[in-house]
């Protein structure tokens, strides 16, 4: 073969691979159309009055600023920051830490753990404690209440990561401050005014887990309905009820709704919540910037992440029941391994190779309906006064509408404890909760 | 045989240069399946054939010319006879067994861990011993055609070999400074945090 010839060959081999690599710095993937219309619905207005979301991110204002105005101010801040184009670190900076910010007072005691630890009880046995606690922080139980007055809770997904976030922690001390405020209430014989006081709380709860688009105020909710719901099962387990009292246990523990306890909304606010993040952060990146120019492609990056929502979607619309098998063969692991997109989107892949694991969360939602469940028998089984020894035949009977929703089995009762229990899907080994079936 | 005590460089200057650079594009199949072992759990196996078929031979392509050139460079500065060509070929016949031996060793080194006891000294003879024998049969044949090529004496041709040796890792190191330089300054500190750099 003449020289000529080798010349041209390598010359050939030169250009393809110069064609190549100059190919996979260009190439982007077509955006999916369901992620570009997914992607171009609008969002509500977040700084709006009456909207929850606002209130929880100033709810810790200084005294004597409303909490709402304070939030409202700390969101403004946030965005004129983004539009004068500045970092993320600037964004939080712009956010600020204000000292002059109202904590809460007071030890707050450790409720339905280990030990059969209930609300009456302590109320009964601490009332000065609970007056402390009430009187300390008389301004945000004040701003607690105001929170029910909020007719929405609209999120800013889509200002990513860098945006500010509520200090939930205040909110939920509140809460529980309040249910020990309905507590002693209740043990003074004012019990109606108790039971309407939770359900006040529970119907608020149950509105933002049906209008929430991340999972922190999800979690928050399903938190707070948790402890409502063993405070109604102590309170409706603690004496005969009268008419209008079942009538108020019966909504406060009444079915769950698909929105209040499914994540498909949660999982595609995340999701918008991170294309918001990564959007943000590339278009903080500087002309220097090759890696984002050269090697991190947004259409690709957000086809593969949408691709992920779906399937996590997919698995949380499941009954808990398939849900079950289908994590036991997942193995809790998720397939991200690198594909093709590696040669040209290689920062898109390996972000999108490492996608959030939401399974335990979607296991939390089927964890609390099994709570209500079990507050339900609970209270059915002091209602109609079922005797320890027929308590397993009682379980037994309510298999198909109070059993254990990740298998469909009845709840197990412990005669030894005597509590009632099921196994959740959480954790390796699955994980027993208990609940005290004998009187407070 | 390219393995027998005549030096191969006969057999070298007797082939075709297509052939040379068909062999580095192989030996450079072999380099990349290497890596691509390790990757094979957190990557399909597109993602592995693609690397494999396309970037296998780039990166045979790449090593080969970089390593004859400063052959070839630091040969002449000592007085060396050989040309570009006849050191390319020359070292393609190298960078095949070697190549290979690499990839013969991870396997085997692989395959003793799942099924043997790795302590064992006899797994340890097994997985090592065929690639220590085949590269340094190959390593030997390349010194013998080099210094025949370049008519060194056995001591000039050792000095160029070895000085050829330092100014390849020098470059590979140069290459990894720029790739570091390019990540920690190309690179948003956001994105940094994002992908755990």
């Amino acid at each position: 073969m003449s020289a000529t010839t080798m010349k041209w060959i390598k010359a050939a081999v030169i250009c393809f691979y110069v064609l190549i690599i100059a190919g996979f710095a260009l190439y982007d993937q077509k955006l999916n159309s369901e992620l570009e219309r997914f992607i171009k619905q609008p969002l509500p207005e977040i700084v709006e009055p009456g909207n929850a979301w606002i209130v929880f991110l100033g709810f810790d204002a200084p005294e004597g600023v409303s909490p709402y105005v304070y939030g409202a101010q700390v969101m403004r801040k946030y965005r004129d920051s983004l539009l004068a184009g500045t970092n993320s670190g600037t964004h939080l900076q712009a956010v600020g830490d204000d000292k002059s910010k109202v904590a809460f007072k007071g030890k707050r005691p450790a409720l339905y753990g280990a030990k059969h630890d209930g609300m009456l009880a302590f109320a009964a046995a601490h009332p000065d404690q609970v007056t402390a606690l009430s009187r300390d922080n008389e301004e945000l139980l004040r701003r607690y209440h105001g929170l029910f007055e909020c007719p929405r809770h609209n999120q800013p997904v889509d200002d990513g990561a860098f945006a500010p976030v509520p200090l939930y922690l205040p909110i939920r001390r509140s809460c529980e401050t309040k249910l020990l405020l309905l507590a002693a209430k209740a043990n003074q014989g004012e019990f109606e005014t108790a039971l309407a006081g939770v359900q006040e709380d529970t119907e608020f709860w149950r509105f933002i887990a049906r209008n929430s688009d991340t999972l922190l105020s999800k979690m928050v909710a399903f938190a707070i309905l948790r402890i409502n719901f063993l405070f109604t099962a102590e309170l409706g387990a603690s004496r005969q009820l009268n008419g209008k009292e079942r009538t108020i246990v019966g909504n406060i523990l009444r079915p769950f709704d698909k929105a209040e306890i499914g994540f498909t909304q949660t999982l595609r606010g995340e999701f918008r919540f991170e294309l918001g993040t990564l959007r943000l952060v590339r278009q903080e990146a500087k002309s220097w910037d090759l890696v984002s120019a050269l090697l991190w492609k947004p259409n690709a990056t957000g086809n593969r992440l949408y691709a992920h929502c779906q399937a996590m979607c997919n698995l949380a619309e499941m009954s808990p029941q398939q849900f079950a098998i289908e994590r036991k063969q997942w193995g809790g692991v998720q397939d991200g391994r690198m594909d093709v997109g590696l040669l040209y989107n290689p920062v898109g892949e390996i972000i999108s190779s490492r996608p959030a694991n939401y399974v335990a969360y979607i296991g939390v939602g089927h964890d609390l309906e099994g709570y209500r469940r079990l507050s339900r028998l609970k209270i059915m089984a002091r209602q109609e006064d079922v005797p320890a020894e027929g308590m397993q035949q009682f379980l037994e009977s309510h298999k198909t509408d109070l059993g254990n929703p990740c298998t469909g089995g009845p709840m197990i009762w412990d005669p030894k404890k005597s509590s009632i229990s099921f196994i959740s899907n959480e954790g390796q080994p699955p994980s027993m909760i208990f609940l005290d079936t004998g009187p407070n | 045989m390219i393995f027998g005590f005549r030096s191969v460089h006969e057999v070298a200057w007797a082939r075709a240069a297509i052939t040379a650079v068909i062999l580095n594009a192989v030996s450079g199949m072999f380099l990349v399946a290497i890596p691509a072992v390790f990757l094979a759990p957190s990557a399909t196996g597109t993602l592995l054939a693609v690397l494999f078929i396309l970037f296998g031979p780039l990166i045979g392509f790449i090593c080969s010319s970089v390593y004859s050139r400063l052959e070839c460079f630091v040969g002449r500065r000592l007085g060396g006879k050989a040309s570009l060509d006849d050191l390319y070929r020359i070292f393609a016949w190298f960078f095949l067994p070697l190549s290979f031996a690499l990839l013969l060793y991870v396997l085997l080194d692989l395959f003793s861990q799942t099924l043997m006891k790795p302590s064992e000294i006899i797994t340890m003879i097994v997985t090592v011993l065929p690639s220590l024998i085949i590269g340094y049969c190959s390593l030997r044949n390349y010194c013998v055609n080099v210094i025949a090529a370049q008519q060194f004496t056995r001591s000039r041709g050792a000095v160029s070999m070895v000085l050829t040796f330092v100014l390849f890792l020098i470059v590979i190191l140069a290459a990894v400074a720029l790739a570091s330089i390019f990540a920690r300054y190309g690179m948003s500190p956001d994105l940094k945090t994002i992908l755990g750099v």
